[in-house]
């Protein structure tokens, strides 16, 4: 059924687009840890998107192959910054070195924001998505009615 | 009487619109999820060449057989497969990624399909109703 199909496909990406919106809010809030588990202040993350089949054994893809190859959008992995803490004078800070500087974590505000936004719009355009299947969905139900 | 003639080809074709265009918004719906997936190619499935293609009738291709269920699936000459092609890219993109998805595109593609669905939807069932009363004798 392809209408289940593209329900799924957006559904897909819309919690693609979650992720990416719960990671850039933990960005937001730890934008001054400078404490983590790892240890060193927090490092900013981003996800990886990947279009990809579903399908996993040799069989399925091979059909998806013969049929169509849409592919859904997965998250693949979560990758941490690796640039160098931003160093802030701050001598009273508790995790200061012996010159009195404290790594900060390397957030750009803006950044961050203009990639909420364009989060926010594409989840957006997920959902319309999603809506435009439903509505073609019930209509072919009304068919014979 | 057959039931060609009582039902014409309006049905039929109708059919296969509802079904290329339920393709056809899966198809859009794929690319609005990859939209910001790096290096993902948008695809477009073009109805009017399905259309051509139906038209020209399949009689002449003669479909293979399966004659075990664990043989290969052949949907070579099935009336079902689709070619799905790439959308043409957009022209000036300021996007460093290699996707390309054009959103507004895509969009008012997926309007405009979900629109001609439910013209294709409406007048079937339009078509049905008149049937009914045909056979209601007009009560």
């Amino acid at each position: 059924m392809d209408f289940f199909d593209a329900l799924h496909t957006s559904a897909a990406g819309l919690s693609a687009q979650r992720l990416r919106m719960n990671l850039i809010s933990g960005n937001l809030a730890n934008a001054h840890t400078t404490r983590t588990e790892e240890g060193g202040p927090y490092r900013r993350r981003e996800p990886v998107f990947a279009a990809q089949t579903e399908n996993s054994s040799f069989g399925e893809i091979l059909s998806a192959y013969q049929t169509d190859m849409l592919p859904q959008v997965k998250v693949i992995d979560i990758v941490e910054d690796q640039s160098a803490p931003v160093l802030k004078y701050d001598p009273n800070h508790p995790d200061a070195d012996e010159r009195g500087y404290v790594g900060m974590p390397n957030i750009n505000l803006m950044e961050e924001m203009v990639n909420l936004i364009t989060a926010t719009r594409s989840y957006e355009a997920n959902v319309s998505a999603v809506k435009a299947a439903k509505e073609m969905a019930l209509k072919a139900l009304e068919i014979g009615r | 009487m057959s039931s060609n003639n009582l039902f014409s080809e309006t049905i039929s074709f109708l059919e296969r619109s509802l079904n290329l265009r339920s393709k056809r918004h899966r198809v859009l719906s794929a690319n609005i999820a990859n939209i910001d997936t790096p290096n993902y190619k948008a695809f477009d499935l073009v109805l009017e060449d399905e259309f051509t293609r139906a038209g020209q009738g399949s009689g002449n291709i003669m479909p293979l057989k399966r004659t075990h269920t664990h043989h290969l699936p052949v949907t070579g000459a099935s009336a079902d497969r689709v070619t799905l092609k790439h959308a043409k890219a957009p022209e000036f993109s300021l996007r460093g990624d290699g996707n390309t998805v054009d959103l507004d595109k895509t969009m008012g593609d997926m309007a405009e399909n979900t629109l001609l669905f439910k013209t294709a939807a409406q007048i079937i069932s339009k078509k049905f109703q008149g049937l009914k009363e045909v056979i209601k004798g007009g009560k």
